[in-house]
């Protein structure tokens, strides 16, 4: 009798061990992940934003200026088609103050924002590490006319969670 | 006791399966059942090729064509200056314009000009191969464009006005993105302005004072106005002038909607001074066939009775010639 106890009571030992392994798994076996979900909807906005909005709708004061004053001339363009421009007239500088003005104005510190067109950083808010959890790109050919003249790169633009 | 301790490791080992299946049905992630997370990617790599599509047919091709038919007329103006003389009729223009606009050639030879070939890095052709470089680049999108057949038409017309000239063509492609594919062709149509072009008609006729089109400031006429007309040797819309294609082969005949003069800088000549007049023996057709000076002009400037009332400086306008 002493001896079936024994059993009984290690099998018992056994059971709630294999019950509470079990749980152990269930519960803590997910590694951390990034709360991936709202931060690439928050991305990809902030991408169209940048690829597809007009300047002539984005009401930020320094784009309107720019507007204002003719520095550009085509309130139509998208910022990313905008600094596609500046890009082909030389003028990184102006691509980049243009970039940074509306980032600065509408997207928040918690993401990082990059703008390659022609395989040139015309801006970046920070350098990219290539350790970032979460990061979204979209790549797109932009081209205007200017003076008579057509110019066409492809622009590439990347946000990812700081 | 035997029996009882096999019962006993048999329960033990179903325990732990069961277990293990709980564990596996809790953890694993749905992916190694379902496909659906396959379906955001798929969804958007069809989005980006749709929209790539739409921006080739409604944006792109049609940028393409008014860059390389302004480049294309520039490049025509400069071919009869190095050859000079005018171009033989419309169908002629047609040709060497087209051949321009697609290959910049006429007649198989580059248009240059200070060493520089006019039409490099500007033809159709050579922006429909940027586009297709840039969309499997960018997006690992194949791009292919018809390498013929393209139709080029160069025309004006009311829909144009005088100061714009239009440009239909047609291009035939096919777009592979991997998962979806278009195979298709379209119509393009632009319609533009050709300010800064140098006028044929000053280039033949006025050696080494090429006149460039630029259009008026006024529309309505007094002597103020017309004083800065010929100062600014700029073009006003007349129904009885040619238009701007016209003068490409020196055709003098009125286009009622698209007719444009201008008035030259030169001297001599008792003859009407305005550009297809002049340069023209036209204009003196009617009575009363005189010629006026304009009070406060170059007397080298002289109308007809038609263009002192069509420049409304009646006041100012003191009769210079009759014929004998």
């Amino acid at each position: 009798m002493r001896k079936r106890g024994y059993f009984f009571t290690l099998d018992a030992f056994i059971a709630v061990g294999v019950i509470v392994s079990a749980i152990v798994l269930v519960f803590f076996m997910q590694s951390y992940q990034p709360y991936t979900s709202q931060t690439v909807v928050f991305a990809q906005d902030t991408i169209d934003l940048l690829t597809s909005a007009r300047l002539s709708e984005l009401n930020v004061p320094y784009v309107d200026n720019l507007i204002r004053n003719g520095s550009i001339s085509n309130p139509d363009y998208t910022l990313l088609e905008q600094a596609g421009e500046f890009y082909y007239l030389n003028n990184q500088q102006a691509a980049q103050q243009l970039v940074g003005a509306v980032v600065q104005d509408l997207v928040p510190s918690a993401y990082g924002v990059q703008v390659v067109i022609a395989d040139t950083v015309v801006f970046s808010t920070t350098a990219l590490t290539g350790n970032e959890d979460l990061l979204v790109s979209s790549k797109k050919i932009i081209f205007g006319v200017i003076g008579n003249e057509m110019w066409s790169y492809v622009g590439e633009v990347n946000v990812w969670q700081r | 006791m035997a029996a009882l301790r096999k019962k006993a490791i048999f329960f033990t080992l179903i325990s732990i399966l069961v277990v293990s299946i709980i564990v596996l049905a809790f953890a694993s992630s749905s992916s190694y059942f379902t496909l659906k997370h396959k379906v955001p990617v798929v969804k958007t790599r069809v989005q980006q090729a749709d929209d790539y599509v739409k921006n080739l047919r409604y944006a792109y091709l049609d940028r393409a064509l008014y860059s390389s038919s302004y480049a294309a007329l520039n490049a025509l103006t400069v071919y009869i200056n190095n050859t000079n003389s005018f171009l033989t009729d419309e169908a002629d223009l047609s040709a060497k314009f087209s051949e321009l606009v697609i290959y910049g050639t006429i007649n198989g030879q580059r248009i240059t000009y200070q060493g520089k070939d006019l039409m490099m890095n500007r033809t159709f052709v050579e922006k429909l191969g940027r586009i297709e470089e840039l969309s499997y680049s960018a997006m690992r999108i194949t791009t292919n464009f018809s390498k013929s057949g393209y139709n080029v038409v160069l025309y004006q017309s009311n829909a144009t006005g005088p100061w714009q000239v239009a440009v239909n063509a047609s291009v035939g492609f096919f777009v592979d993105a991997g998962l979806a594919s278009w195979n298709d062709s379209v119509n393009i149509s632009t319609m533009f302005r050709f300010d800064g072009i140098s006028d044929p008609v000053y280039i033949i006729k006025q050696e080494g004072d090429a006149n460039k089109f630029k259009k008026s400031l006024y529309d309505a006429w007094d002597f103020g106005n017309l004083s800065s007309h010929v100062s600014n040797r700029t073009y006003k819309h007349e129904v009885q002038a040619p238009g701007f294609l016209q003068r490409f082969y020196s055709s003098f005949s009125a286009s009622g909607c698209c007719g444009i003069e201008s008035i030259p800088n030169i001297r001599g000549l008792n003859k009407v001074t305005v550009d297809y007049c002049y340069f023209n023996i036209a204009c003196l057709e009617n009575p009363p066939y005189k010629l006026y000076t304009i009070n406060g002009l170059s007397n080298n400037i002289k109308f007809d009775a038609y263009h002192v009332a069509s420049y409304n400086v009646e006041d100012q306008a003191v009769v210079a010639w009759t014929p004998p």
